[in-house]
């Protein structure tokens, strides 16, 4: 390519802001970043530690089988869904050889993993949380120590079930969407590496 | 993490080499001066903790511009959400100049309107403008960008063309710099 592009001449002779970086600050920022990276995996854990300490909290004080059993398997799920949580934290992290891939591949294999993350939103993150979910609203509904006719149980079953499937439905379908905007991104990337 | 003598120094070389390339790639990606800092900062970490893997199967050159640009790339995947969608080079070209035309003939003025325009374009159009600004051949650019070299040949001859038409069309005296 020619040497005498007055753009490559602007380009590479541009007056630049100062800009140094130590090795000693390069391997502190190295080492926050590995500090950053923890931290978050410590946060969602935290918050899942919630939820199950409340789940559990619920199946003690409730004296319904119904509901312990929905909170265990409630509980089950989160564990689950924590499982997946770090699976996928491990295969996001920075991988020294990964990253210098070509930009292609590099960048390819970065919106796969996304894709895949939100396509297999059912399998990973809502459903396990579905069986607990639906026994506990059962278990509400219909529980022996309410005295309620039948018609007002199943109504507030449908209503549960209505808002609870409503919501999940919702982050199904914008998670689908982006996963579909990400697929398309893919394929012009392929088209791009076929040319 | 513990850095590995080989590292440190295969890390200070391939930075004092290659850092005024990194720097041009950071101005080129981020408009905002403190992310920007925050992102060539990214880029010098990220080529020291590479280098822990280097097995010499690339040329340093070659493994710096492709460790840089992945970390640009994933800066602006991350950043996407609150930026202006990207385009491509042709709907640039109905794009009004965000600055007083008139005094673009500054030089800064211009590389600033030389790095609004890259910051506009999608991929792969932004990494391989800059590699060719850098000055590297399709050959090379291919290997940083793993597309092939003819795909490479083309679509710079394109971007070329008309990354100049725009800049005589909106800086007519930016010809002479």
């Amino acid at each position: 390519m020619s040497d005498h592009d007055p753009l490559q001449k602007l380009w590479t002779q541009q007056t630049q802001e100062p800009f140094t970086m130590s090795l000693a600050d390069i391997h502190e920022r190295a080492q926050q970043f590995q500090t950053r990276v923890q931290r978050r995996n410590w946060i969602e854990h935290a918050a899942s530690v919630v939820v199950i300490a409340a789940f559990a909290y619920v199946a003690w004080v409730v004296p319904d089988w119904g509901v312990r059993v929905g909170a265990g398997l409630i509980i089950l799920g989160t564990l689950y869904v924590m499982w997946k949580l770090s699976t996928f934290a491990r295969a996001a992290t920075i991988d020294e050889k990964n990253e210098a891939r070509s930009w292609a591949d590099f960048h390819r294999a970065e919106l796969v993993r996304q894709r895949d993350v939100l396509t297999r939103i059912w399998s990973w993150y809502l459903g396990p949380f579905v069986p607990g979910i639906v026994v506990f609203w059962f278990a509400m509904a219909f529980a022996p120590s309410v005295d309620l006719p039948l018609g007002a149980r199943l109504l507030m079953l449908a209503q549960n079930a209505l808002m609870g499937g409503g919501i999940f439905a919702a982050i199904a379908w914008l998670n689908g969407r982006a996963a579909k905007r990400l697929g398309r991104e893919i394929e012009a990337l392929d088209r791009t590496r076929d040319l | 993490m513990r850095a590995t003598p080989d590292q440190d120094a295969r890390y200070l070389a391939a930075a004092a080499e290659h850092g005024p390339a990194m720097q041009r790639l950071a101005s080129a990606t981020e408009a905002n001066t403190e992310r920007r800092r925050d992102l060539l900062q990214d880029m010098h970490v990220a080529l020291w903790r590479s280098f822990a893997s280097y097995d010499e199967r690339c040329a340093v050159r070659t493994w710096v511009y492709r460790v840089a640009h992945n970390v640009a790339a994933s800066h602006v995947d991350r950043e996407r959400r609150t930026r202006a969608p990207l385009v491509t080079l042709d709907e640039i070209e109905h794009m009004p100049s965000s600055q007083n035309i008139s005094t673009e003939v500054e030089e800064s003025q211009a590389v600033g309107r030389l790095n609004d325009i890259i910051r506009a374009l999608g991929p792969p159009d932004r990494q391989i403008i800059t590699l060719y600004l850098e000055g590297l051949d399709a050959k090379s650019i291919s290997e940083v960008t793993g597309l092939s070299a003819g795909a490479i040949a083309t679509r710079v001859s394109r971007l070329k063309s008309q990354l100049a038409r725009l800049f005589q069309e909106n800086s007519p005296r930016d010809a002479n710099v």
